[in-house]
């Protein structure tokens, strides 16, 4: 059963012309407009805002493609077109990027691989980092500090 | 030189002129210009129309149609036509490609008087009417290309909401928020009393 609060949502995301609404939703909106004098003002609220936006769509439209319906634009794009394409490959290519086949599988989930490398590199960093600081730690408690600093084996400790 | 090329290939476009978009855009893949042209053809329009209509600048709907086109081709190797239908995919590279120029572009001054106006209605009621068109043309133009994107579809196109989200990438819960939004920031141009809910109750 359609409510009014939902039927008011769909209302103002569609519009007073209930041939926009989803199907499954007609049914049962038909069926309340029948009963709810509050779903009928809902709708005719909703009319005259379609009206403004149906009329500002169409004179949009008018005024933006005047003459692009034309032969001569269509013509005038192909031409343009067909010179860019008959431009050597590595010409055209610099609009888009080369592309590398790839799997449909790993197309697809490429965010969560990404991710994944994302972290198993970070993991990996934390991990290095303990594994050479426990070794410091080891070789320092063992008291073999030579070990340790390794770098400058020629340094003697002066009493 | 660019001429007898060009007839060159118009006279073997014509021979796909019956061919369907796929096969056309499987040839393109594979270096086909003829069969591309085939295509330039048969989208051409809707390409500048979807330029000029998203950009809301006729102007640069040239530009941004060629652009697109000579993205499909670019790309021609890699469209899936179980994923989306030419006309679908086209439309989207052209709406990513307007909203590259909304960025780059400097807003435009509305032009004076570019509506027709009605002799029969009295001095103040045409100022007030003249105002709220130019201003819903303008809010029309402000609306962020998304929302007005999917205000072209399902108002001027005429697809259902899951169309439009199939044609946007988006899902049908996205287009009915930008469809919502849209409409909201237009009636508040309008200063129409927006549809609420009081305490609902269900007659």
């Amino acid at each position: 059963m359609l409510t009014l609060r939902r039927f008011r949502a769909l209302a103002s995301t569609y519009g007073a012309n209930l041939r926009r609404w989803p199907a499954a939703a007609r049914v049962d909106t038909e069926a309340l407009l029948q009963q709810s004098a509050r779903a009928r003002a809902t709708l005719a609220a909703e009319e005259r805002l379609d009206a403004a936006i149906d009329l500002a769509v169409r004179r949009e439209a008018i005024r933006l493609e005047r003459g692009l319906d034309s032969a001569a634009a269509l013509e005038q794009l192909r031409l343009a077109v067909a010179a860019q394409i008959r431009r050597p490959p590595r010409q055209v290519a610099r609009l888009e990027p080369a592309r590398v086949p790839v799997p449909g599988w790993f197309r697809a989930h490429l965010p969560e691989l990404r991710r994944l490398g994302l972290a198993t590199a970070a993991c990996a960093a934390v991990a290095a980092g303990l594994l050479v600081g426990a070794r410091y730690d080891a070789a320092a408690r063992s008291g073999d500090l030579l070990a340790a600093l390794s770098f400058n084996p020629m340094q003697t400790q002066v009493d | 030189m660019l001429e007898l090329a060009y007839c060159e290939t118009e006279r073997t476009s014509i021979g796909y002129a019956g061919s369907p978009d796929d096969e056309l855009m499987g040839r393109a893949g594979r270096g086909d210009r003829a069969a591309f042209d085939a295509l330039v053809v048969r989208h051409g329009s809707f390409a500048l129309r979807a330029a000029a209509r998203l950009s809301g600048d006729r102007a640069a709907a040239q530009d941004i149609a060629q652009d697109a086109l000579v993205r499909a081709w670019t790309g021609a190797s890699g469209y899936d036509p179980r994923r989306a239908s030419l006309r679908t995919w086209l439309y989207r590279i052209v709406m990513n490609l307007c909203i590259d120029h909304r960025r780059q572009s400097r807003p435009q001054q509305l032009p004076a008087h570019f509506d027709l106006l009605d002799p029969a209605i009295s001095g103040h009621a045409l100022l007030e009417d003249l105002e709220r068109r130019a201003s819903l043309g303008h809010a029309m133009r402000d609306l962020p290309l998304r929302q007005r994107a999917a205000l072209d579809l399902v108002y001027e196109q005429g697809l259902s909401a899951a169309e439009a989200g199939r044609s946007l990438g988006a899902s049908t819960k996205a287009i009915e928020r930008l469809l919502a939004r849209a409409r909201q920031s237009l009636r508040l141009c309008l200063r129409l009393e927006p549809v609420t809910g009081g305490p609902d109750a269900d007659t």
